[in-house]
């Protein structure tokens, strides 16, 4: 049977590549698999893996000021590992790029840490204007390749870093 | 032993046309007060991010005229994030340098030793499987400059440096223009 989350990765897998992004940079997140093994064949984008996110924030802007568009899709604990590149480097010098953030924590978690901070997350980037979007069960499956190409438009327009963060596992806000 | 300030009027006469990213603290400083260029990327904070910026801008260049983008960062910011170095053996990006300045303290607070004293940062990016080379001193640091910029394949600079610091303003300038300057040359 195909589960939400099934069909919730064709939408990313197809947003992704709508934005015509030249790189992906992962660290995988167990519910979307899918999508990274989609671009580690794909021949549009290049994609590679990172070990540790505020790396990737400092490769994506490297990329981005190339003159190159870079997406890095991660889950939201690696917004721990990168908030200082994101806030200190990536948006004080006007650097795009769209950050794509699975969502851990509340209903449908099992993890006993990490609700720790996955929970109060969305106050934090709110205190730290790190803007960002967020995609859940309210908003229908069909709009959230069109959130993630417009996320990269308006990343490129607005000439900072913008998260769009889904929550996978439906189920009610966190 | 040479000071860092010695090490970067090296560095500035072999890279008039060549991406430089440097490191937060007096690196930035002192490299910017031998004289602004639009190649320069200064950082001013984000320490131990310099090798990332320089990788992602490196893969980049493939197709421009750039021999490399070099990446100036200090021992304690290599060792904040190594991770860098892992990154850069894995995309092997072919116009990375990396220079690490190694004074084994943590020069730009005033000096405080740093972990580098009881590490060999060479051997660790020899560990990562990158081509390194190590310099004690002014001679071998500038043949090392000349012989990096026309290595094809990446490549890390292990400099050792004394801990001397020169007294420089702070950079306070909008990074949004100092990116926006860096960007417009590359581009
Ligand atoms: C996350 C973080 N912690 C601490 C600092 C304060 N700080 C600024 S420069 C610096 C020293 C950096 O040491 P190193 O990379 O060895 O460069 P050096 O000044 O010795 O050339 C420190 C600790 C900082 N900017 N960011
Ligand atoms: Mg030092």
């Amino acid at each position: 049977m195909t589960t939400f989350q099934d069909l919730a990765c064709e939408e990313i897998i197809k947003g992704i590549e709508e934005t015509g992004a030249d790189y992906l940079l992962t660290l995988p997140c167990s519910t979307i698999g899918k999508v990274i093994e989609h671009f580690e064949n794909s021949d549009t984008i290049t994609s590679f893996p990172i070990s540790r996110e505020e790396d990737g924030v400092g490769i994506a802007s490297g990329i981005s000021l190339g003159g190159q568009f870079p997406i890095m899709l991660i889950q939201d604990t690696g917004i721990g590992n990168s908030i200082l590149a994101i806030t200190t480097f990536a948006q004080a010098y006007h650097v795009p790029m769209l950050i794509l953030v699975t969502r851990r924590g509340g209903f449908g978690e099992i993890n006993s840490a990490v609700n720790l901070f996955s929970e109060p997350l969305p106050d934090i980037l709110d205190a730290a204007r790190v803007k960002t979007f967020k995609l859940d069960y309210r908003v229908p499956l069909k709009e959230w390749s069109t959130a993630i190409k417009q996320g990269a438009k308006y990343a490129k327009d607005t000439h900072r870093p913008i998260i769009v963060m889904f929550n996978i596992k439906g189920g009610a806000e966190q | 032993m040479m000071s860092r300030l010695d090490a970067l009027k090296i560095l500035y006469k072999y890279t008039e046309n060549i991406p430089v990213i440097s490191s937060c603290g007096n690196t930035s400083r002192e490299w910017a007060s031998l004289g602004r260029r639009d190649n320069h990327l200064y950082m001013v904070d984000t320490m131990g991010l310099t090798p990332s910026v320089a990788i992602g801008v490196s893969l980049t260049l493939e197709k421009k005229g750039f021999k490399k983008c070099i990446g100036i960062e200090g021992d304690g910011g290599v060792l904040m994030n190594p991770n860098s170095l892992a990154s850069a053996s894995y995309l092997n990006p072919r116009k990375w340098m990396l220079i690490v300045f190694d004074n084994e303290c943590f020069a730009s607070t005033g000096g405080q030793c740093s972990l580098a004293s009881r590490i060999d940062i060479a051997k660790v990016a020899e560990g990562f499987n990158l081509k390194t080379i190590q310099t004690d001193n002014a001679e071998d640091f500038e043949k090392a400059v000349q012989k990096s910029i026309e290595e094809d394949g990446p490549i890390v600079l292990h400099a050792k440096i004394n801990q001397e610091n020169q007294k420089n303003p702070f950079l306070n300038d909008d990074p949004a223009v100092l990116a926006y300057k860096f960007s417009s040359f590359l581009n």
